[in-house]
């Protein structure tokens, strides 16, 4: 059955770093009737899994917990937020030690985390509790059969019997959502694969390596732009806006699902630039 | 005399300590710009900037700025009304009653004619302020008290300046009741302004004193006839009416008075009234004194800040100007804790027990980072603190006095940076030639609380056919030219050497600080394994090995 | 936990995502039957492509055959109790058939001769015999028969594949094989099969391989490359490169990590569930099913229990010890999830032979699953232990797969002999969906 409401959980990056991303994805979501619970959550543990494994999912559990207690489900649109909180929901579905001490360190604020609390990322509210076809029907101004890479990222692919967003070998719904509005998905190599976000402080040079890799795969796939979902994937890839420019080829732009929607369902000015 | 003096070097000790402070902000540094001017060369690019303001469309910024966030505290009334009308209540309530009370000889005089501190409306003013401030401090007491713990930023200063506040407050009140009942202060009072010619005339203004305003309590004066209140009252209204109110409106004092009215002789005879008289006094003076060196120095940090947020954003100004900015941003906090309530990794501290993970401790350690005051291992605890933090920017939203805490943040990571205190530091700690931090041993207090355990658990590998798959499928070996060469060890090699259980010398190879935590690796292993779970395990054990779990410690600063 | 309420309902569970599993859920899918498949994709990953029949008959002589029907004949005469015995040849050559049907329609084609065995070249340098091979590994056999000038290309940093060693092993009886060595396009250090298949998937990288084979051809009337061009996209791949140089090209599949296995798994994996399998990998049946009316209930899920699926019947096709189907404990072999009687040595001394490279094999690989004429699992009374439980594929017993390659015949015949016995058993007539 779909949901109309959602807990709306943003995550830390996309205030202050991509804030248009974040009123394209309101936008989107409220042109097709689904209302958000703007209740101030706090991180969902990914970035202080590398120090703290306990610390990541008493993080995340606090945010279901609220969830909980709102009896709402709990909508992202940044997979490594997704990607974390389904990874300590499965483990505090599968570990009760584990359970027990979160439970206890929640049971100080009065919380408390219990299984079946829905997790859902922008692209399956998208693709089903809207629902592809509404979409196309509503897409009146379609991308013109433009071709477009579409990147998964890592952390809600992957793995995939734990954040179950789609098959993580062949997955298809963003290509499927793509092709709602109206654009043409390639298909590249490497599109499954990381951005390289994850260790841009550590290891700047990797990181930009990783991008460039597959940025070079989708160019060479045909593509004239990367779509992206994800906050940390979005980016990285803008990173590589500036290098491409120093290197002197035509840059070849990341953008992110919503505002692609957002200029598929004409809510947008098709004239005006935002990149 | 004696007291002005005090009050002349309280005056004097609390201007050095204003000028020592501003001084600081040109000394201070924080951010990528620090090592490149000298004091003197920012506080000229600062005069500068304030000369070339007054000629630019910026003034009315300025303007606005000054009477939204400074006189109005816009700020604050968005971020919560009750806190907004606690602090106007204890700001104006103050403010006032150093203008029209503390400093009545100097301002009096001009706006009210026939001004007296015991006429009406001044004196039911001067309690209704006092009210107003003691209200204030405690409703926000009350409110601190019901946000979240861990706030840990009061200082000896804070402390000392909340309590002087109330002492100051509280021995004004109780001066006025000690005054109200002294029969000593009535006699000097007659023999200054009425001359003690006719005792009959003084009596029956005791009596009249006694029973209309409960004042001057008379030990026993026999029978009082009854034209001695029509006399006494002839009295009042010839001597005394003119500089005096009913004391009943004096709606704290009065009261207190009642309370203390079997004592009155007592205090009489102790010259209570006086000591009061000298606590109050000295009480303001030492609160004088101490303003620059406590919270209060707010008083005049956040002004300045928020005008000089009025002008945009740190980083928008020039190089020169930022660092002096931003310890003026962080002299501009007043400890209230707010960013810790609304801080996103404020529930990680419960986990890891680090306070430099809460923003408002966080900016202490910056304070002390910029000003050289800081240990190396209270480094390392601020760069843990400082990694912690996610940078979302709602600590910046919601500072009531208008700190740009996320140009901090970013400012102060490059310094730790730079003094090598990172996540780098634990790979290399693993390394050959590096400390070799010891494990902590599984299933003991001192392990990770939560852990799943992967890593000690040998039947977890014995799946593990070294097919390499995971190998192969690792973006980061795929990246690399050289695999062993550049990452020391690859996947599966990691996962042999745990099957063999030699947990540590897999923590300093750089494959598992440079793993990107795809999780193909997890999603390809035919057997099962879980690979990318267990890196994280590992990266776990090498940064507790580095940075062993503290219990719970009080504020470090 | 003990499921009580079903997620799911269906009417044939397939326990299995290996070779017999994914046969199974796709002969089920094929008729039409609602299907629910569960297993953890793992072991189908180090496949080599190559779909065995029969190789060696009897396998302490070491006889081979080049006609795999006429070996099958004599297994089923001298090994009654081969499941190939009970599945009967008939049987074998239908399921063969549909089988390699579907991957011709799913785009990975396979070629077979109806009457013979094929060989390929393996990277040590042998000569393998087999069945069906991949259209890609197809010109092979030619090669090998004829035996004309043949180029073998292999990659700098591509580990466990030398064309210097294939060659070595080759040249007494075919002087005219040679090898090059060619840098791959785009990849540098050590190479990866997965990204080198990826990697020729797109058009620039094919090119570039053409360009650095070509001044190599001469007088090569075939070429020999490893088993890396494509991964989901492969026949397009290999006919692009195949086209480009002008003669017939073939693959070597290469030591692990290989792709020849991802490339079925990622085949089976899109497309059953686009046929209707309700396809639940990386899932495994988490304890024993209960019995609840004629149904069976199993508790379903990764770790934990996900959810519970009730099936009107199920197909275990969970694979020997390396697929977990089997287990074998300190005296005694157990099957992993009904418990099943397993037909086995009768002590633990008796489960090997002295020499590990016994010519006839050890008594323990002929462990595992009795069955009766409807492919079920039997008790030692040769009774069905349960009336609509079947079994399929390597879990079986009286079979050696591996000294008889016979190992995807096996899983194949028996999974379309299993889901042909559960549509007898439900008394359904077979019905054929069209499939797109």
């Amino acid at each position: 059955m779909a949901n109309t409401t959602f807990l709306y959980f943003p995550g830390c990056k996309i205030t202050p770093f991509l804030p248009r991303y974040d009123r394209a994805t309101r936008a989107v979501l409220g042109h097709f009737d689904i209302r958000l619970d703007h209740t101030e959550l706090t991180c969902c543990g990914y970035p202080v899994r590398d120090r703290s494994m306990a610390a990541s999912v008493l993080a995340a559990a606090r945010n279901l917990a609220i969830a909980d207690q709102k009896g709402l489900p709990l909508l992202t649109p940044c997979q490594c937020c997704y990607g974390n909180l389904k990874q300590a929901a499965y483990w505090l579905n599968e570990n009760s030690r584990l359970r027990r001490i979160v439970n206890g360190q929640l049971a100080e604020e009065g919380l408390r985390w219990r299984p079946q609390i829905p997790i859902r990322h922008l692209l399956t509210v998208l693709t089903e509790d809207v629902g592809i076809d509404r979409i196309r029907q509503r897409a009146i101004r379609p991308l013109d059969g433009q071709p477009i890479a579409a990147h998964y990222g890592c952390h809600a692919l992957r793995p995939g019997h734990v954040v179950q967003l789609d098959n993580p070998l062949a997955p298809t719904i963003f290509e499927n959502l793509l092709t709602a509005i109206g654009a043409t998905p390639v298909d590249w190599s490497l599109r499954l694969d990381c951005c390289g976000h994850p260790v841009s402080e550590r290891n700047p040079n990797l990181s930009r390596k990783l991008m460039t890799v597959k940025l070079e795969d989708a160019r060479e796939a045909g593509a004239q732009c990367v779509a992206t979902a994800c906050t940390y994937c979005q980016m990285q890839f803008a990173t590589a806006h500036t290098l491409n420019q120093e290197a002197g080829c035509a840059p070849l732009t990341a953008r992110l699902i919503s505002h692609l929607l957002e200029e598929a369902l004409g809510l947008t000015d098709p004239d005006v630039d935002y990149q | 005399m004696f007291m002005s003096s005090v009050a002349s070097i309280a005056l004097g000790i609390c201007l050095t300590g204003i000028l020592w402070r501003i001084g600081r902000w040109f000394r201070s540094r924080i951010g990528p710009e620090r090592a490149k001017s000298s004091p003197v060369s920012r506080l000229a690019a600062v005069a500068r900037a304030l000369f070339g303001l007054c000629f630019r469309a910026q003034a009315l910024k300025l303007l606005a700025a000054f009477l939204w966030d400074i006189l109005f505290q816009g700020r604050l009334l968005r971020q919560s009304r009750l806190r907004w009308l606690g602090h106007m209540a204890v700001c104006y309530g103050f403010l006032l009653l150093i203008l029209i009370h503390a400093l009545d000889d100097w301002t009096a005089p001009y706006l009210f004619s026939d001004y007296a501190p015991t006429m009406d409306p001044f004196r039911w003013w001067r309690n209704g302020l006092a009210l107003l401030v003691l209200g204030g401090v405690l409703g926000m007491l009350i409110g601190r008290r019901r946000r979240a713990a861990g706030i840990h930023t009061r200082s000896w200063g804070d402390r000392l300046a909340v309590a002087l506040m109330a002492v100051i407050v509280l021995s004004g009140v109780m001066l006025e009741s000690a005054q109200i009942l002294s029969p000593t202060i009535f006699a000097d009072m007659v023999e200054d302004y009425m001359g003690a010619d006719d005792p009959a005339e003084v009596a029956a203004l005791q009596r009249y004193w006694a029973a209309e305003f409960g004042a001057v309590p008379i030990p026993s004066l026999g029978g009082a006839m009854d034209d001695d209140t029509e006399a006494g009252q002839a009295a009042h209204e010839a001597y005394c009416a003119s500089c005096h109110s009913r004391p009943q409106s004096a709606f704290l004092s009065y009261p207190a008075s009642r309370l203390l009215k079997p004592a009155a002789g007592w205090m009489d005879t102790y010259r209570v009234d006086d000591w009061l008289w000298v606590i109050h006094y000295l009480a303001s003076c030492l609160a004088l004194a101490i303003l620059p060196f406590s919270q209060f120095f707010h008083l005049v940090a956040t002004p300045v800040n928020l005008m000089a947020q009025a002008t945009g954003p740190v980083t928008s100004g020039a190089p020169v100007l930022r660092a002096t900015r931003r310890a003026l941003g962080m002299d501009a906090c007043t400890h209230c804790g707010v960013c810790t309530t609304h801080c996103s990794v404020a529930p990680i501290y419960r986990v890891i027990p680090n306070t430099d993970i809460l923003p408002s401790a966080k900016l202490n350690g910056v304070k002390r980072l910029a000003t050289r005051r800081l240990s190396a291992s209270q480094t390392k605890t601020l760069a843990e603190g400082s990694a912690i933090c996610t940078l979302c920017g709602r600590c910046t939203r919601v500072c009531p006095s208008g700190i740009d805490l996320q140009d901090l943040w970013q400012a102060s990571r490059e310094d730790l940076t730079a003094s090598r205190v990172a996540i780098l530091d634990v790979r290399e700690a693993f390394r050959p030639g590096g400390a070799a931090p010891s494990l902590p041993p599984p299933g003991l207090a001192g392990s990770p609380p939560a852990s799943l355990g992967l890593t000690d658990r040998p039947e977890v590998f014995w799946a593990c056919v070294q097919c390499t798959t995971c190998t192969s499928v690792c973006p980061v070996v795929a990246a690399s030219d050289d695999p062993q060469g550049d990452l020391d060890l690859t996947p599966q090699q990691i996962m042999n050497l745990m099957r063999l259980q030699l947990k540590e010398q897999a923590l300093g190879c750089r494959m598992l600080w440079d793993c990107v935590t795809c999780y193909k690796c997890q999603e390809h292993c035919p057997q099962d394994v879980k690979v990318a779970d267990i890196l994280y395990e590992l990266r776990n054990a090498a940064y507790q090995g580095v940075m062993p779990p503290q219990p719970m410690a009080a504020d470090n600063h | 936990m003990t499921p009580t309420r079903a997620d799911l309902h269906c009417d044939l569970l397939v326990i299995g995502t290996g070779m017999a599993g994914m046969a199974a859920a796709l002969f089920a899918a094929r008729r039409g039957i609602d299907t629910v498949q569960v297993g953890m994709t793992g072991e189908i990953n180090f496949a080599s492509g190559l779909l065995d029949l029969l190789g060696v008959h009897p396998v302490a002589t070491g006889q081979t055959w080049s006609n795999p029907w006429e070996g099958i004949a004599r297994l089923i005469v001298d090994r009654p109790r081969h499941p190939y015995a009970r599945i009967g040849m008939d049987t074998i050559k239908k399921s063969l058939a549909e089988f390699v049907a579907f991957l011709n329609d799913a785009d990975l084609p396979y070629r077979f001769h109806p009457e013979r065995n094929v060989r390929v070249i393996t990277p040590v340098g042998t000569l393998k015999t087999t069945y069906a091979v991949p259209a890609t590994m197809a010109a092979a056999d030619d090669a090998i028969t004829r035996r004309p000038p043949c180029l073998l290309v292999d990659f700098p940093g591509l580990k466990g594949y030398s064309t210097h060693q294939i060659v070595g092993a080759l040249k007494g009886n075919w002087p005219a094989l040679r090898g090059v060595r060619v840098p791959f396009p785009g990849l540098e250090g050590e190479l990866q099969t997965e990204r080198m298949g990826r990697k020729l998937e797109t058009p620039g990288a094919r090119q570039q391989l053409v360009e650095a084979i070509r001044p190599y051809l001469g007088d090569a009337r075939f070429v020999g490359l490893p088993a890396v061009q494509g991964i989901a996209r492969t026949r397009q791949v290999a006919s692009d490169i195949q086209q480009a140089l002008g003669v017939p090209v073939f693959e070597i599949p290469t030591m692990l990590p290989a792709i020849t296995g991802l490339r079925l798994r990622e085949c089976f994996e899109r497309h059953l569930p686009q046929m209707g399998v309700g396809a639940r990998y990386q899932k495994k049946i988490l304890s024993k099913p209960q019995v609840v009316g004629k149904d069976f209930l199993a508790a379903v899920g990764g770790e934990a229990p996900e959810m519970t699926v009730q099936a009107g019947a199920a197909i275990l096709a969970s694979g020997r010890f390396f697929g977990q189907g089997l287990h074998a404990e300190r005296h005694a072999v157990r099957e992993t999830i009904f418990d099943l009687p397993v037909y086995q040595p009768a002590n633990r001394s008796q489960w090997h032979h002295k020499e590990l490279f016994d010519n006839g094999g050890h008594p323990i690989h002929h462990a595992g699953l009795t069955i009766d004429d409807m492919m079920r699992p039997t008790d030692k009374t040769g009774r069905y232990v349960y009336p609509n439980l079947f079994a399929a594929g390597s879990v079986l017993a009286h079979q050696d797969w591996i000294r008889q390659k016979c190992g995807s015949g096996l899983a194949i015949a028996s999974a379309y002999a299993a889901v042909r016995a559960y549509v007898k058993c439900r008394g359904r007539t077979e019905r054929r969906t069209p499939v797109n």
